[in-house]
């Protein structure tokens, strides 16, 4: 049975999304402060040649593993997918860790977290597609019932002064923001376009703005409503920022059920890693279990995991697009 | 391994690792903050549940218990009175922080992180100023079951009615302390009567409460630290400019009566006209309706309706006035003249290194206000014109 095209479009779009909450959003506030709202609107432009790169090898169904003759760039693929999929597991278990279950020990949070993974793996990849196609549909209630919550919040002035920012913070900025946007639509390439129907690039492409545009309204609203220096104090303020979602009496103190969008599109990405991971270790559970639960011992070393996420990720990241621009090479050549 | 999942999950998702029994919690819907000498003496307002769930008890327990702990900081503090409350302080329903000025003097940063930290903290609870911050909290209140509601509703009723006293709440304070060229102001309690018999049921059961608390002048602050209070002309004035009033009363006096006229609609704002010489315009719109007259204004006259509206319009300039005037004496911009220039022009903002000292005393206001009295309530004239012309 086929990937259904709504339901790859849902994925794409939670690819997209999947570092905005631990990353983006502190990221592009701390480097670029009030005009934070520029940087998606600029990393997408900049990232839709690297999505154009993608497509290339998506449509051309290229599979890797035969593309190269050594085992070098395959085990490279798999290591960055996996340093990819622990960053953001980190990330997750710290926010549901910080919002949720402040009492509860780390590693209970991740067994359940990885018990809910094992499960949607034991499926086939139809069914992972479709997870995401229901947790789209979630997404735009969440998103609605906000936007109601806050649109009388707003404070215009909040984003002023306008273009106040060191060019090197916004090119740092923009480059951050365009690594971790686009290295995690490289996980989709893993999934054949010939097991899908009806895939079009126009409606990729489409997917692929939508999904920036939903980031950059984040954003936005997040200045307008907090500031740019309430917004710099929170550790996850596009959670806090929901505390804020006030509508007469039935929009209120819901916070804790409107964040299931952020736990939602961490965990999405992380199952589709997980699941190349896996197919990659040829369905050995027990070694993936491993891999996500050893995340537990990082836990521990909060230094490490802040100069990793801030400094490292986005630079090791960026080797992925070298990948993709040698995968693109080797097939021009191999044609 | 299908099943062994399932299992799992039937076992570890329902949600009994660390669930609490709300028999177990201290409802906190109040927390006073007082210094004692020099630690923190942090004040719970708690439910009594046992009192709610028994009614057999009848009404000899109190609606409320206050417990109290010493500290050197609020944790320490909150920890101490985990000693004497048989149940875990739960904050999640709190509905007011009253802080001592003692304690907003030395500044409200260190006081205000725990309550920024703590996962349960909904940062929207009010935060008022007040002489002993216990004694306010302690003080029961007719009408309300628990007196932080009385006093959360009595601040949202007073922007409806009144404009010497508006609610700021925790994260509307920390915003301001946050920007540049802008301070916050938060309102003050004062209680009137015997605050000890007014802490017991006693006090209930009289027609004239032996204490209430009664919503007072506005507190203000330079960054985090308490400066001064604002008289009543300033409170209110500080309340229009910063657009926290929906209604209030104005009263204009004629030889021994007076004519008062209810302002509704009030809508004003800032305007930066010359950023190099610093004028800024203040613009106040509002709509009034005659609600007292006991001056014989022949108000069927239009001439009169006018020289009635321009009275208004002197009476709101001359307090908004006064209350640019109240923070150019404590040398704080409350209303944000500063911020505006640093939105607007930050290079020209960055030339005054500290912007309330040397910026704030050369701002020129030009204030502009337009009322327009639309209604004279139910009666067309006065009862003493009617009976004159009789």
């Amino acid at each position: 049975m086929k990937i259904k095209d709504m339901e790859f479009y849902s994925s794409l779009f939670f690819m997209i999304q999947s570092c905005l909450g631990g990353f983006i959003i502190d990221d592009t506030i701390k480097l670029v402060k009030n005009d934070a709202w520029i940087i998606p609107i600029v990393g997408s432009i900049i990232g839709f040649a690297i999505l154009k790169l993608y497509l290339y090898i998506f449509n051309n169904n290229v599979n890797i593993s035969q593309l190269f003759k050594t085992k070098i760039v395959n085990t490279i693929y798999i290591i960055l997918i996996i340093l990819l999929m622990d960053t953001i597991f980190l990330s997750l278990i710290s926010f549901i860790s910080t919002g949720y279950l402040y009492d509860t020990p780390p590693l209970f949070i991740i067994v359940l977290i990885t018990l809910t993974i094992l499960y949607v793996l034991k499926n086939n990849t139809n069914s992972l597609f479709r997870t995401a196609l229901i947790f789209f549909y979630l997404f735009l209630i969440t998103y609605f019932i906000v936007t109601i919550g806050l649109i009388r919040q707003v404070n215009f002035l909040n984003i002023m002064p306008i273009f106040n920012f060191k060019m090197t913070n916004f090119i740092i900025a923009v480059f951050h923001y365009v690594i971790y946007t686009t290295i995690p639509l490289l996980s989709i390439l893993y999934y054949k376009k010939s097991t899908m129907e009806n895939i079009s690039n126009k409606k990729i492409t489409i997917t692929y703005f939508l999904a920036h545009l939903s980031i950059f309204l984040i954003i936005f609203t997040l200045i307008l409503v907090f500031g740019v220096n309430l917004a710099s104090l929170y550790q996850y303020p596009g959670y806090h920022i929901l505390k804020r979602a006030f509508a007469g009496a039935f929009v209120e103190r819901l916070e804790k059920i409107l964040a299931i969008y952020w736990i939602i599109s961490m965990l999405i990405p992380i199952m589709f890693w997980a699941n190349i991971i896996l197919n990659k270790l040829k369905k050995n559970y027990f070694i993936i279990t491993l891999i996500i639960i050893s995340n537990y011992f990082l836990l521990t070393n909060i230094t490490l995991i802040t100069y990793w996420n801030e400094t490292l990720f986005p630079i090791i990241m960026s080797s992925f697009i070298v990948l993709s621009i040698l995968i693109c090479i080797k097939k021009k050549l191999s044609n | 391994m299908k099943k062994l999942l399932i299992i799992s999950f039937v076992i570890l998702f329902t949600g009994c690792w660390n669930y609490r029994e709300l028999n177990n919690l201290a409802i906190t819907t109040a927390i006073a903050i007082d210094k004692k000498e020099d630690d923190y003496e942090v004040s719970i307002l708690v439910a009594n549940t046992k009192k709610n769930n028994d009614t057999s008890l009848g009404s000899s327990e109190s609606e409320t218990i206050v417990y109290s702990g010493t500290g050197k900081s609020i944790a320490e503090a909150l920890n101490e009175i985990d000693l004497l409350s048989p149940k875990k302080i739960y904050i999640e329903h709190l509905s007011i922080l009253v802080i001592s000025k003692d304690v907003a003097k030395e500044g409200l940063a260190n006081v205000l992180d725990y309550f920024l930290r703590n996962a349960e903290s909904t940062k929207r609870f009010q935060i008022a100023l007040a002489d002993n911050a216990k004694d306010v909290i302690k003080v029961l209140k007719p009408l309300e079951a628990y007196p932080a509601s009385s006093i959360s509703k009595n601040f949202k009723l007073s922007k409806e009615s009144q404009a010497k006293s508006a609610l700021t709440l925790y994260s509307e304070f920390l915003y301001k302390y946050m920007e540049k060229g802008l301070n916050p102001v938060i309102p003050s309690i004062t209680i009137v009567g015997n605050v000890k018999r007014g802490s017991q049921n006693k006090s209930l059961e009289q027609t004239t409460p032996y204490a209430i608390t009664k919503l007072d002048n506005m507190a203000i602050f330079k960054d985090d630290k308490l400066v001064g209070l604002a008289n009543k002309t300033e409170s209110k004035a500080i309340n229009i400019i910063n657009n926290k009033i929906d209604q209030m009363n104005i009263y204009l006096k004629c030889d021994e009566n007076i004519t008062t006229i209810k302002i509704v609609d009030l809508n004003s704002n800032i305007k930066l006209t010359d950023y190099k010489k610093l004028k800024y315009k203040i613009n106040l719109k509002a709509e009034g309706t005659v609600i007292e007259d006991t001056c014989n204004h022949n108000l069927s006259n239009k001439k009169n309706m006018v020289k009635l509206q321009e009275k208004a319009e002197l009476k709101i300039k001359n307090m908004i006035k006064k209350g640019i005037d109240v923070a150019k004496k404590y040398q704080t911009d409350i209303y944000g003249f500063g911020n505006l220039l640093y939105k607007n022009h930050p290079k020209e903002f960055k030339k005054y290194k500290d912007w309330d000292k040397d910026g704030l005393d050369n701002v020129d206001v030009n204030i502009n206000v337009q009322v327009n009295i639309r209604f004279k309530g139910s009666a067309k004239k006065n009862i003493k014109e009617v009976k004159d012309e009789n």
